[in-house]
């Protein structure tokens, strides 16, 4: 379980997380750790990973407080942000040298190091030297190194920069796999589209506080004031717009080439009688989608109202 | 009663502007001038130089034409040389040092400045050739020395005109003498800059490359000139051949160093610098 | 807007372009390709900086390989990954001499610098050394130094690295503007297939020196006939969930969004379907490929087969 309870951060007088109570469940997931630059991402990471303690409140990992606690920081993985790497060393000399610091050695060192390159798809070539490897591939030893001794929670800290796109959709599978193998993963990132395709559930920052918590569905169900745009391509846009007038439901109507845009406050009267419609076949219908139902908006929505 | 939309002009004609060495060098030149540090140490050097200068033309002048100063005359023509001597100690090393402070200064950044804000790949996806670029690198370096020694070439000249006419300490044809040792000057100090510049990070590294191919270069000089029982060998150093240049034009009776070692130590730091500098900013070296 | 015709391009002993051939229409081409791919060699090249050792081409009407290619670079603009920005200098007064570079007069440039500096949106700041900006602005800068000549294809190089989501927005809006009002084509390298997606209208995927894919977004995203993406307003549970299968083949359940293969291609089906059990259908998208599997498939070689995404 990881929790906190009133954590704050702040750097002499400068804030870097106010007050902040959220709790992830301890079975495997992923969590994207969303939010401009300077909201705080980095101030969570710092008291999540145990590398600062709080200057007030809780924080709570499997149930003590991580900073300077060897217990709890030997079932955390952390990946820093950056690209920075040891010059001269190859990827197992480091490895060694990192496990040699989580307390492995011999044999055990090496089963670990076998087994965290084999998670990374690294097991060939982990010889070459930090200075000839693809960022991509530098990203994954870290990983590898994250994982060495076999932690259960995972705080990845913008691992996706400056990959190319083959390297990210593999760093991606690798998270997935990892998840799925019960670890839980924390992972900022401030390209949308990436957590979106890892996860629903998210984290938000905003000016070092917590806007919210929770799977992107239910947090767009909460912003209730933003009317929901559900974008409906018919051959005839037209008697859908009409239709849709008819049932009283609409905030607003806009038409588009081939389709009626409907803004409507209530999805879940609104949806049933529009599906009843089309499975009736009163209404022509080649595509339904929900224009703001996504990351993009909830994080819009949310940074906006709170600006 | 029509809305106006914002939007760009018309695409307008390229071909009017100016050549780009013309465009580099004024950008390069306005940005030296906007160096206020630099721009004061500068100003006061040049002005205290200078003042001095007129004190001791007005000096010379009392003391050869006022009748009541007859004794002096004589002692100070004693102390006070005159002739060759005098016209070419209008580019002296009083202010040729000063001028390297000012080169290492103010003009080692023209390349490093580029080296470090990683400008170049992008002046070079410009219509600028690698020739334009160091052409116009090379101008700027080149430009501002000759201003600063300009002055002293031509006001002490025409204030010693106004002054006291043919008579006058200064010789009427000493520009002819002045603006070609001056200009040699320039020459070098903006090559050696130039490569020093190419060679460093940062203008704050090129200040100490500018100032230690000046004072390596005499270290060298001045053992090979003991070990070898020769002062000629001083010209390894472009400190010594800024300062035995004017000598040599004015034709004074002991030069600093005689002609054939100051012509060939000044052509080959100039090729070697040049070259340093075409070499070093390459467009291939422009990682895109 | 671009011909190429096996053009080789080599460095010494490699060959970073190995014989492309490539016709690129005017619009916005998104241009993908993992590090050391030949992006940066192709832009040289563009730029008439290296000499193409075989083949040849034409861009903007002119052929590569010749005096005239060295014309080029007062036609096109060049927005660079990395900050190449004079930090001790205003905005305004870099974006007139990138202008004046170019080829504008001193008014012109600085007439110009202004209008794209409020293209860019780019206020007081102007005024001010670049030093002291943000990420956000500094893109912007670069972005308004690519433009001021008014060129007719400008090269974008990772314009959104470091910017943040509404950073990314504001930049891939004024990408989009670029090609829109100002009618300049533009070529945008990005790692991020979500920017290539949002604003090209074309695509060259490159690897190790080659063409993988090249051509219309529309032709290389082909729509995927009886498939759809299935979302419900309410997460369906485990016996809903069973019953899916009686309407197509779930082929990947990722986030709540099912992508199924119908029987039929028949949009209709799957809203009575849900009717009959009983939930509520909030997204039915006709799927056609995704740029991801457009980008594995080419670089695995193997154009026009289907991608299995586990």
């Amino acid at each position: 379980m990881i929790r906190l309870e009133r954590a704050s951060l702040r750097y002499g007088d400068i804030l870097g997380l106010s007050p902040t109570s959220f709790q992830l469940p301890e079975s495997g997931g992923i969590t994207g750790l969303l939010g401009p630059n300077g909201a705080g991402k980095s101030s969570l990471i710092q008291l999540l990973s145990g590398l600062l303690p709080p200057s007030g409140g809780l924080v709570s990992i499997f149930g003590e407080s991580p900073f300077r606690n060897p217990a709890v920081l030997l079932r955390i993985g952390l990946v820093p942000e950056g690209d920075r790497f040891p010059v001269g060393l190859n990827g197992t000399g480091w490895l060694r040298m990192m496990g040699r610091l989580s307390g492995l050695s011999g044999a055990e060192l090496d089963d670990a190091l076998q087994r965290s390159l084999l998670a990374v798809g690294m097991e060939t070539r982990a010889q070459l030297g930090f200075s000839s490897m693809s960022k991509g591939m530098r990203q994954r030893i870290r990983m590898a190194q994250a994982l060495l001794h076999d932690p259960d929670l995972l705080i990845l800290d913008e691992p996706f920069n400056g990959m190319d796109p083959e390297a990210r959709l593999n760093l991606m599978d690798l998270m997935r796999t990892l998840a799925a193998n019960g670890k839980r993963i924390i992972v900022s990132s401030h390209i949308l589209g990436e957590v979106a395709q890892l996860t629903e559930r998210i984290l938000l920052l905003f000016r070092g506080r917590l806007l919210a918590e929770g799977s992107v569905p239910e947090i767009r169900e909460l912003l209730d004031r933003h009317p929901v745009e559900l974008r409906v391509a018919s051959e005839d846009a037209r008697q859908v717009a009409r239709w849709a007038v008819e049932q009283g439901e609409l905030v607003a109507l806009r038409m588009e080439d081939g389709a009626a845009v409907l803004a409507v406050r209530n999805p879940r009267d609104f949806l049933p009688k529009l599906q009843d419609a089309i499975a009736a076949g009163q209404l022509p219908l080649n595509a339904l989608d929900p224009l703001d139902l996504n990351l993009d908006a909830v994080f819009q929505y949310l940074t906006k109202d709170n600006a | 009663m029509p809305i106006y939309a914002p939007s760009l002009p018309p695409r307008p004609e390229l071909s009017e502007g100016s050549h780009p060495i013309a465009v580099l060098a004024k950008f390069d030149l306005k940005r030296v001038i906007k160096r206020k540090v630099g721009f004061f140490i500068f100003g006061f050097i040049f002005l205290t130089i200078l003042l001095i200068e007129l004190i001791v033309l007005y000096g010379k002048y009392l003391i050869n034409t006022s009748p009541g100063l007859g004794g002096l005359k004589e002692f100070a023509n004693k102390i006070m040389t005159q002739g060759a001597d005098y016209q070419a100690g209008l580019l002296d090393w009083w202010m040729l040092v000063p001028l390297w402070f000012m080169m290492a200064f103010m003009v080692g950044g023209i390349v490093s400045r580029d080296s470090l804000y990683r400008i170049r790949p992008l002046i070079y996806a410009h219509p600028v050739r690698p020739q334009d670029y160091i052409s116009a690198k090379a101008l700027s370096a080149f430009i501002i020395p000759m201003t600063v020694m300009l002055p002293f070439v031509l006001l002490p000249w025409g204030l010693s005109l106004a002054m006291a006419g043919k008579a006058g300490p200064i010789w009427v044809s000493a520009p002819l003498y002045l603006l070609p040792a001056a200009i040699i000057i320039g020459l070098l100090m903006a090559a050696v800059t130039l490569g020093a510049s190419a060679m460093a990070g940062s203008p704050r590294a090129s200040f100490g490359w500018v100032l230690g191919i000046v004072l390596g270069t005499s270290a060298i000089g001045g053992i090979f000139a003991g070990a070898l029982q020769s002062k000629q060998w001083m010209a390894m150093s472009p400190y010594f051949l800024v300062q035995a240049w004017p000598q040599l034009i004015f034709n004074v009776g002991e030069p600093l160093l005689k002609w054939v070692p100051t012509l060939a130590g000044t052509v080959l730091h100039i090729t070697f610098w040049t070259w340093i500098a075409v070499k070093r900013t390459k467009p291939s070296e422009a990682v895109l | 807007m671009i011909s190429f015709e096996s053009l080789e391009v080599r460095y010494g002993p490699t060959i970073a372009l190995k014989g492309i051939s490539l016709t690129l229409e005017d619009g916005i081409v998104g241009l993908l390709g993992p590090n050391g791919s030949g992006k940066s060699t192709l832009l040289k090249t563009l730029l008439g900086l290296l000499t193409p050792s075989a083949g040849g081409g034409h861009v903007l009407g002119l052929p590569l390989g010749t005096h005239e290619a060295a014309k080029l670079r007062g036609r096109i603009g060049y927005m660079p990954e990395y900050d190449a920005l004079i930090e001790d200098t205003s905005a305004y007064e870099q974006v007139a001499f990138w202008g004046e570079l170019s080829g504008l007069t001193p008014e012109q440039a600085r007439d110009r610098a202004h209008e794209v500096l409020y293209f860019v949106a780019l206020d007081e700041a102007r005024y001010r050394p670049v030093s002291g900006y943000s990420t956000g602005m500094r893109q912007r800068v670069k972005l308004a130094q690519a433009l001021v000549h008014s060129p007719e294809l400008v090269f974008l190089d990772e314009p959104t690295n470091g910017l943040d989501p509404d950073g990314r927005k504001r930049m891939l809006d004024l990408v989009l503007k670029v090609h829109g009002e100002l009618g300049t084509s533009v070529i945008m390298a990005s790692h991020l297939l979500e920017d290539v997606e949002r604003v090209s209208d074309q695509l060259v995927i490159l690897d190790k020196g080659e063409v993988k894919a090249a051509g219309s977004m529309a032709g290389l995203r082909k729509m995927l006939a009886k498939r759809f993406e299935l979302r419900f307003l309410d997460p369906l549970n485990e016996s809903q969930e069973a019953k899916l299968a009686e309407l197509g083949t779930v082929l990947e359940h990722r986030n709540g969004i099912y992508d199924l293969e119908l029987a039929a291609a028949d949009p209709v089906l799957p809203f009575r379907f849900a009717k009959g059990l009983g939930a509520v259908l909030v997204q039915l998208t006709p799927r056609h490929d995704r740029l991801d599997e457009v980008l594995i498939r080419a670089l695995r070689g193997k154009i026009g087969e289907p991608v299995e995404t586990h």
